[in-house]
């Protein structure tokens, strides 16, 4: 088992808030993915998630020239920020790209960045950054015997002159439409992150935002979303209840799994028990799940088809827990 | 995680040494089962084979070799290393009325049974066969179209816009994906996956066309429709077999120059002569496999 879980013995069971989310959206894809750590052996990578990993980078880059020591932003230094991150993406993405995400959508999305980013967002002041793209953990107790361990990722952390703090996070979108702005207010990742940092630093944070930039129609638009403006303090928690439901979930199939990789495998495959499947989630987000093939086939041949088609990312193994 | 085995589509015309690759696989390997279509057409390259091999043509053949255990389950019964099945359609003479196409579900069954006893071995053993081969692919094809023909009563394909078209296509599609999925499973458990097929031209289109390989050079596997265009991708390589003009068999490999190959394999530059060829046999070719 310590393959699956090196952590299952000491009773830790690690989850980020973005693995939560696709747990709470297919808890096979989840376990799959992120606990048997299955990648298709014919590489098949999500376009839009390799896109805006390197838009993030990029992003950082810009920030890390946009401001001084303290945090402070330095506007005059913005055409030397667009540069960085225009460099930082290229170094990042692999050319030509992937569809319609190319290296050139990039240099306009980050252009349009560079002219339009406010790093307060919406709520107007004097902003400075105190952290990005830190990683921090948090403790959560499932039982007497095991805990959960969420790792996560927050692109920015603000504080303005009145001591109050504001989360950024930066998303890039198809569309920046009305389905879209819903879902960033609603999603568990947001409201965890909330939470999760509330918690780490003992204070509350006043504000959470979306940064959106808009891929489609080569606009390039940005807008921001303000997505705590109808949250409660019950809102908030309940998005750590959830990923607390997905930790035990996990911890259960970990621990009565079998322990080997392939009664692992038998049971996410085939025990709807340990592991269900939504499959209204096959083709969510304009790309087909890597595992629709091996839930759409015969069950019996499942573990066969997986054992031909998917191989273990070692990388994902060691990184596990990451967002 | 078990290492798959390896698997290839190996395409070219009648004679040019396809059978002859999945020979020496049998021979190299030291162990396999062939599945042969349409019946015992391509036993003959398989000759050599005999004193160790279970040879499967009747039904007297398969009452023989499998057998039930104590639950009920059917399971291969012979040691012999070597199995070779053939699938035909017998009584299928649409002509005469008579519909019953069986061959390529009798096939699917049988390709179960081979899963089920690879399953059921443990993962650090050595597969009980070694390799799986389908000679010809294109063949099952022809068996799935029997099915077809024989389910929706068509004497021979209909137009693919006309009545009873669209039920006809897309039913021979799933049979062949079904066959498919069988032999990519079987593939999981260590066993190499080699498929020939016959092979016709791609029709010529603007958009098949490149800077120096016209449409018109493209082969592919002898399948219909939609499911022609989706063979390659299962399978880690693609080699077209051939005579050269001095009466020498050949494998040849060719990176797809249109589209963006998603081949987990490439072949060893320093094993391909200039026009990407190397001698038609398992050892050569599976020595000059690379992983990406």
């Amino acid at each position: 088992m310590e393959q699956l879980a090196p952590y299952l013995d000491a009773g830790l069971v690690v989850l980020s808030p973005t693995r939560g989310e696709l747990a709470a959206r297919c808890h096979r894809r989840h376990l799959l993915s992120d606990r048997l750590h299955l990648r298709p052996r014919v590489a098949d990578k999500s376009p839009a998630l390799t896109f805006g990993g390197s838009v993030h980078v990029a992003r950082d880059a810009f920030w890390e020239e946009a401001t001084d020591p303290d945090g402070y932003e330095l506007p005059e230094r913005r055409p030397r920020a667009l540069e960085a991150a225009q460099e930082a993406f290229r170094s990042h993405y692999p050319d030509p790209g992937l569809d319609y995400h190319t290296v050139d959508l990039g240099m306009l999305l980050l252009a349009e960045y560079a002219k339009n980013a406010k790093l307060g967002g919406v709520v107007p002041g004097d902003w400075k950054i105190l952290h990005r793209e830190q990683r921090f953990h948090y403790d959560l107790p499932l039982s007497d015997s095991a805990t959960l361990r969420i790792y996560y990722t927050i692109d920015t952390l603000l504080e303005n002159a009145e001591g109050e703090l504001c989360i950024m996070d930066l998303k890039t979108a198809s569309k920046l439409s009305g389905l879209w702005r819903a879902s960033q207010t609603n999603a568990i990742q947001i409201r965890a992150y909330k939470a999760l940092e509330e918690a780490r630093l003992g204070r509350p944070i006043s504000y959470v935002q979306v940064e959106g930039l808009q891929k489609k129609d080569d606009s390039g638009r940005m807008e921001y979303v303000w997505a705590d403006a109808s949250w409660t303090p019950s809102y908030v928690s309940e998005a750590l209840q959830l990923l607390k439901g997905i930790g035990l979930a996990d911890f259960r199939f970990l621990s009565t799994a079998g322990g080997s990789f392939d009664s692992a495998l038998a049971a996410a495959l085939t025990n709807p028990a340990l592991a269900t499947f939504n499959q209204m989630d096959c083709k969510s987000y304009y790309y087909t799940c890597p595992f629709y093939d091996l839930c759409y086939s015969d069950p019996e041949l499942r573990i066969g088809l997986a054992l031909s088609d998917y191989e273990v990312d070692v990388q994902d193994y060691l990184d596990q827990g990451a967002d | 995680m078990r290492e798959p085995g390896r698997s290839a589509l190996v395409l070219g015309p009648s004679g040019s040494g396809k059978s002859h690759l999945l020979a020496s696989a049998l021979e190299a390997e030291g162990s396999g089962v062939i599945l042969m279509a349409m019946g015992l057409d391509e036993v003959e390259s398989y000759r050599r084979f005999y004193p160790e091999a279970e040879i499967v043509a009747t039904q007297a053949d398969v009452e023989r070799v499998v057998q039930k255990d104590d639950a009920g389950n059917a399971f291969i019964a012979s040691e012999k290393p070597y199995l070779l099945a053939a699938f035909d359609d017998d009584d299928f003479y649409p002509s005469l009325g008579q519909w019953k196409a069986k061959g390529l579900e009798n096939a699917v069954q049988w390709l179960r049974l081979v899963y089920a006893a690879l399953a059921k071995q443990p993962s650090d053993q050595e597969p009980r066969w070694k390799v799986l081969g389908v000679d010809t692919y294109t063949g099952f094809g022809e068996l799935a179209g029997n099915a077809m023909s024989g389910k929706l009563k068509f004497i021979s394909p209909p137009k693919a816009r006309g009545e009873g078209g669209a039920e006809y296509y897309v039913g021979y599609r799933n049979k062949l994906i079904e066959f498919s999925r069988a032999c990519r499973a079987i593939r999981g458990f260590g066993c190499h996956w080699l498929a020939t097929a016959h092979v016709q031209m791609r029709e010529a289109s603007d958009t098949y066309t490149g800077q120096d390989v016209s449409a018109k050079e493209q082969q592919m596997a002898m399948f219909t429709g939609a499911f022609r265009e989706q063979v390659p991708s299962f399978f880690d390589l693609v080699l077209y077999t051939g005579v050269s003009s001095n009466g020498k068999h050949y494998a040849q490999w060719q990176a797809d120059k249109f589209r963006h190959s998603k081949s987990r394999y490439v072949m060893d530059p320093a094993a391909l002569d200039a026009k990407g060829r190397l001698e038609n046999d398992w050892p050569t070719i599976s020595k000059a496999i690379l992983s990406t």
